[in-house]
């Protein structure tokens, strides 16, 4: 045991002898563990909001489509589905894509029925719009960073409308920790949304409210009664309906993230980074062979050369992950994830004015240890292997 | 002497590291996960992806926006990874 014990030490000894080795080898696996495991963290956090986006939301989502894409959806469907057995309540929604300023800064506006929502809410600062086409704003807090506004602001018209353009105010602002999709968000009354589109009459969907267990009965009714609307002028309008279960699947194939490149480029990163391993190891290092020949030589046998190179590998990996963890930490909470949020969230600047949502889960981290574990020892090892599986007089040469 | 400490070093790392690992993985953000449930509950569930606006893919905005990627162009090769916004998402969800 005692011997045992000695060899595993002398691990730590060969960290001592070679530093700028020992550097390079936790630098190599910091550089590649820190952007995969603060990835693996947004991607935790985005899920994390997409589930209570998915849990908060409506039953169903009703849209047309024509041509095999989403298409807007005439109003008096609404009054159609609200007739359906088991419904509670349907509220239309407009979502759609402006540009806002000289930047042209690409903006969410969303617009909802002024009664359909609460009176108050503490995620604005400032207040909710009014109802009808009063032109009155909430907007995200990248938007208003970006924009320079503040509520009581001024927003020049920025759309067309025959009725003639308006000017518009800004009555409330997101707050910056409240959802990454505030951040470039534009929410008003469902009129002044279809004032703003020129598109009245419309929706891009109708939110679908059912008593518990009628989901799926209502879901079949609109599918059934009401998927081939006749459109005024000509042809037909199919309906599309996306229940709570169709997403909450999502979830489960997000997590593989099988088909995205994000994992695909990391294994090719992975690769590069034990072959970076292998040369600071051994392979490209001369001194360190003769070390090893040097030991063999003196009548240390190949076990206890392996045993002494893994408890250098497990002491490197250790402290190459534990410094990524901080590292991930820290960027992503106290820097907030300055640039890489970027990288990873479209639409997010250098500098992002909102929180940026992040989880360290045990299962990424266990993983991070796992992989850094893996790419230090298997480039150790092998060079170790091989200058210690060869005569001494070859290794020390 | 030597051997002690190792010995001590060698339980109480890992015990600190578990320790440390715990801490950073707790569940500490009540506050916002709060506010994130009342934006949801006013805009009646909006967001899904990592992207922000609608500027290229509704979809990876929101699925229940978009019934698939507009830049999908499927029957090419590699015609998948035409949308930025998929090719290197780290929240990656298929179309249905």
């Amino acid at each position: 045991m005692g011997k045992f014990v000695t060899v595993a030490a002398s691990g730590l000894d060969a960290i001592r002898l070679h530093p700028l080795r020992s550097l390079v080898t936790s630098g190599a696996v910091i550089v590649i563990l820190v952007p995969y495991l603060a990835g693996l963290a947004v991607s935790s956090g985005i899920q994390q909001e997409a589930e209570e986006s998915v849990q908060f939301g409506a039953d169903l989502y009703v849209s047309a489509l024509e041509f095999g894409r989403t298409a807007a959806v005439p109003l008096p469907v609404a009054e159609r589905v609200r007739e359906i057995d088991g419904v509670t309540d349907v509220v239309p929604r407009i979502v759609g894509h402006v540009v806002l300023g000289k930047d042209r800064e690409n903006v969410v506006l969303v617009g909802l029925p002024a009664n359909k929502i609460p009176p108050a809410t503490a995620c604005v600062d400032g207040r909710l719009f009014q109802n009808g086409t009063s032109n009155e704003f909430v907007v995200g807090s990248e938007l208003a960073h970006r924009l320079h506004l503040k509520s009581g602001s001024l927003i020049p018209p920025f759309y067309k409308n025959p009725q003639g353009d308006r000017v518009s105010k800004v009555v409330g602002i997101f707050k910056s920790d409240v959802s990454i999709w505030q951040a470039r968000l534009m929410f008003t009354s469902f009129e002044t949304a279809a004032h703003v589109f020129d598109n009245s009459g419309f929706a891009t969907d109708l939110l679908v409210y059912c008593r518990p267990g009628y989901e799926v009965a209502v879901r079949k009714e609109i599918l059934r009664s009401i998927s081939d609307l006749p459109k005024p002028d000509s042809g037909t309008i199919h309906l599309r309906v996306i229940g709570r279960q169709d997403l909450e699947i999502r979830f489960a194939r997000a997590l593989l993230h099988h088909e995205g490149i994000f994992n695909l480029h990391f294994l090719l990163v992975f690769v590069v980074g034990i072959a970076v391993t292998a040369v600071t190891s051994g392979i490209g290092l001369s001194e360190r062979r003769r070390e090893i020949g040097t030991l063999k030589a003196t009548g240390w046998q190949t076990d206890e050369v392996l045993l002494r190179s893994l408890v250098e590998s497990l002491v490197l990996s250790t402290t190459a992950s534990l410094v990524s963890l901080l590292g991930v930490f820290v960027w992503l909470r106290w820097l907030n994830g300055f640039w890489i949020a970027g990288l990873f969230l479209s639409g997010a600047g250098v500098v992002p004015h909102f929180e940026v949502p992040y989880r360290l889960m045990p299962i990424p981290v266990l993983l991070l240890f796992l992989i850094s574990l893996v790419i230090v020892m298997t480039g150790t090892l092998y060079s170790t292997w091989r200058a210690a599986t060869v005569p001494p007089s070859e290794a020390m040469r | 002497m030597r051997q002690r400490t190792i010995s001590g070093a060698a339980v109480a790392l890992p015990t600190l590291l578990i320790l440390g690992v715990l801490w950073l993985t707790t569940d500490s953000d009540r506050d916002r996960r709060e506010q994130s449930r009342e934006f949801q509950q006013l805009t009646r569930g909006l967001g899904f992806g990592p992207v922000l606006d609608l500027s290229e893919c509704d979809f990876s905005l929101d699925p229940r926006l978009a019934a698939g990627c507009p830049l999908d162009l499927g029957p090419v090769a590699g015609g998948k990874c035409f949308c930025r916004q998929h090719t290197f998402s780290v929240f990656f969800y298929s179309e249905p």
